[in-house]
């Protein structure tokens, strides 16, 4: 029964035109515009360091104007650092557009901008970072001084820890934000084949569901092949993505292809699910529902950063949840981590997420497909 | 009831407030021809989907091959075919290819397999088709892939839910020919439909359905003897005022309506009134172009039973 259906089901789904190409030749073709649209951007999006200036006052905490006056030296900074006299001095330099803001570095610190925007963004992530890295530090010397990691406190002052995914990286190209949430998006489309398998097993969704429904064959037996045919096209079309991206367009991923490998198929069930999902819990026309994923999967790569680099980081400044729960975010920060960091915390925290919501999605999608009978058809 | 191949107890079930089946109770014998007579709506579908185990029903037994029908009564399935309303076919699937996917869901032998569809093929006449997609057959030989993908893997109960609707004329009569074959081959058919002459040219035995309850049961002549009228004798021609008020007049008529240039002659039940008629339309010198004679036919006992004509629906 197993071969039956899945052989058929693998010749429904890679005989389907319209499937194939949202799920891959689409995907495709939007890599090939990204490569021609931004080649040679990477020089324009190499990162600007960003005028600021520190103002300390009363009870100032000089640890932090050392960390940025580290960050604001060498190639790669981050910082352009003015020297000020006082508070006045750094609020003309701030009218007169020579700054983009300031820190104000008092028993708290605070950051004053003309403007929000990605550099107030990054300015604020560096006091975020500073506060978050400096009670880690005094929690081990509360309770654990000898545990004190001596890279940890050098961390603090060279602002490692936080800033090397806007700039630390000799090769730091920002349009691979584009291309690794596009692979997000192709993951979310593998929707399609999840609300595909859903609609043809449930047979109140579809004539040929209610056939198997009818039929001596358990309908779990024809939603699991379903999954797994699923499954294996979804991935197979990864592969070929990810192959011509590689090998056609030259888009870096780094040297962890294992990883992205995992990556990409917990990111290939996640679609799934949220496809079955949307299959199952709504009552709305096929049409509506294909709409529906294929929206939602724009829209995710869209925060996620494929139409604009920026757009994570905006959402991390105004709505962090967003991206713990977006899984092209998820996919993409992943991906982005896989290349930039040579440790694994941040891949790993992202693929864990991402386990964790495609979980969710299965269990909403097995509420609704346990049923046997209906109440209409 | 060792005869009985489904046996249908008070079935009940309701859509909110609406009654979809008030205590519906019937038995389909073995080798029967059963046909399920109604207006759209009137619950035939619903009845069918609560016999599949398909549909939720708040009251009521149903029991197939002697056996309580659930969703896991997967051995009654596997001696179940359906046809459905609406033609369930993948697009992306040749002719021959999906009727080995849905025979495959109860035969799993691939010889086995190879056959039924071979067969199932030549019965429904697609053999030029096979490697056909259904989106370059027409409506008919769509409607007979429909069917063959219910019934390839010969099942021994036969579920047709309004295998016709849609069908042109030639191809109505090849379904129709083909489920008297497949019960002739000792196939028990369940056939829902709202054609009455369909149900009455095939079915051995007919329950009339509406509202969601059985109305009336029995063989199509057992339930034309049960109106009250009688023949009904059509006259097309020039026929006065006169000579119809005196045609009110004869004996064993019932019923006279005009409609333009036709007369419509109705008789008491029991009563042959085609001959008499004749001599009077020629004792008055009633100049008539046509005369036909018709017995009561399905409609006439739907139009008994609940006010409104089967047709009308």
């Amino acid at each position: 029964m197993f071969r039956h259906l899945f052989k058929y089901n693998l010749k429904i789904m890679l005989r389907s035109k319209e499937m194939i190409f949202w799920t891959l030749l689409f995907p495709i073709a939007l890599a090939t515009f990204f490569q021609l649209a931004f080649s040679g951007m990477m020089d324009a999006t190499r990162f600007d360091p960003i005028s600021v200036a520190v103002v300390e006052v009363g009870g100032a905490d000089e640890m932090f104007a050392e960390t940025i006056r580290a960050l604001s030296a060498g190639d790669n900074r981050i910082f352009e650092l003015m020297d000020v006299k006082d508070e006045a001095a750094a609020v003309e330099l701030l009218q007169e557009g020579e700054i983009v803001g300031f820190f104000l570095v008092g028993e708290v610190i605070e950051v004053v901008v003309r403007h929000s925007g990605i550099s107030a963004t990054i300015m604020q992530n560096v006091v975020d970072s500073y506060y978050q890295t400096g009670s880690v530090v005094a929690g081990i010397l509360e309770f654990n001084p000898g545990a004190l990691n001596m890279e940890l406190v050098a961390g603090i002052h060279t602002g490692e820890s936080v800033f090397q995914d806007v700039g630390d990286s000799e090769d730091a190209d920002f349009t691979l934000i584009m291309f690794y949430a596009l692979i997000g998006m192709v993951c979310l489309f593998a929707a399609f084949f999840g609300l595909s398998v859903v609609t043809e097993t449930e047979a109140n969704l579809s004539k040929k569901a209610a056939r198997m429904s009818v039929s001596g064959t358990h309908k779990m037996v024809g939603l699991v092949v379903g999954l797994i045919s699923s499954f294996v096209v979804a991935y197979a079309e990864m592969l070929i993505l990810l192959a011509f991206m590689v090998f056609v367009l030259g888009v870096s991923f780094g040297s962890q292809v294992g990883w992205i490998l995992v990556l990409s198929a917990v990111g290939i069930l996640a679609g799934i699910a949220m496809g079955m999902v949307i299959g199952a819990a709504t009552k709305w026309s096929d049409n509506a529902k294909y709409a529906l994923v294929s929206n939602m999967s724009v829209v995710s790569a869209f925060l996620a950063g494929m139409m604009l680099w920026q757009m994570r980081y905006v959402i991390e400044a105004h709505a962090p949840i967003v991206n713990r729960i977006n899984p092209a975010t998820l996919i993409t920060d992943a991906l982005y981590s896989l290349y930039f960091f040579d440790s694994m915390d941040r891949y790993f925290a992202n693929l864990m997420n991402l386990i964790l919501i495609t979980g969710v999605f299965v269990l909403i999608a097995y509420v609704f497909v346990r049923r046997k009978r209906y109440d209409s058809v | 009831m060792a005869n009985s191949v489904i046996e249908v107890k008070d079935l009940e079930k309701s859509y909110k407030e609406l009654k979809a089946l008030d205590k519906v109770s019937f038995e389909v014998k073995k080798g029967e021809i059963l046909g399920l007579l109604g207006p759209n709506g009137s619950g035939k579908s619903t009845t069918i989907g609560c016999l599949l185990a398909l549909l939720k029903f708040d009251g009521g037994e149903v029991k197939v091959f002697g056996e309580e029908m659930t969703p896991e009564s997967y051995e009654a399935k596997r001696k179940i075919g359906v046809v459905f309303q609406d033609v369930a076919v993948y697009d992306e699937l040749t002719v021959a290819e999906n009727i080995d996917y849905f025979c495959g869901l109860y035969v799993k032998n691939r010889a086995e397999r190879k056959k039924c569809v071979e067969d199932v093929i030549e019965f429904v006449g697609l053999g030029d088709f096979k490697k056909f997609r259904p989106k370059k057959l027409s409506g008919g030989l769509l409607r007979r892939l429909n069917i063959a993908c219910g019934i390839a893997h010969r099942p021994e109960l036969i579920f047709m839910d309004e295998p016709t609707v849609a069908v042109d004329p030639q191809s109505r009569n090849n379904i129709l020919e083909g489920i008297k074959k497949l019960n002739k081959d000792g196939a028990t058919v369940v056939y829902t439909s709202h054609y009455m002459e369909e149900v009455e040219e095939i079915c051995t035995r007919i329950i009339v359905m509406d509202k969601g309850r059985v109305i009336a049961e029995g063989t199509a002549d057992e339930l034309k003897a049960g109106v009250s009228i009688g023949e009904k004798v059509t006259v097309e021609g020039e026929v006065s005022r006169r000579v119809v008020e005196e045609l009110k007049k004869l004996k064993g008529v019932v019923n006279v309506e005009v409609e333009d240039r036709k007369v419509e002659v109705v008789y008491e039940k029991g009563v042959s009134g085609l001959s008499g008629l004749v001599a009077f339309l020629t004792k008055n010198d009633v100049k008539y172009e046509r005369i036909f004679s018709e017995l009561p036919s399905l409609n006439d006992v739907f139009l008994e039973l609940t006010g409104k004509e089967l047709r009308d629906e």
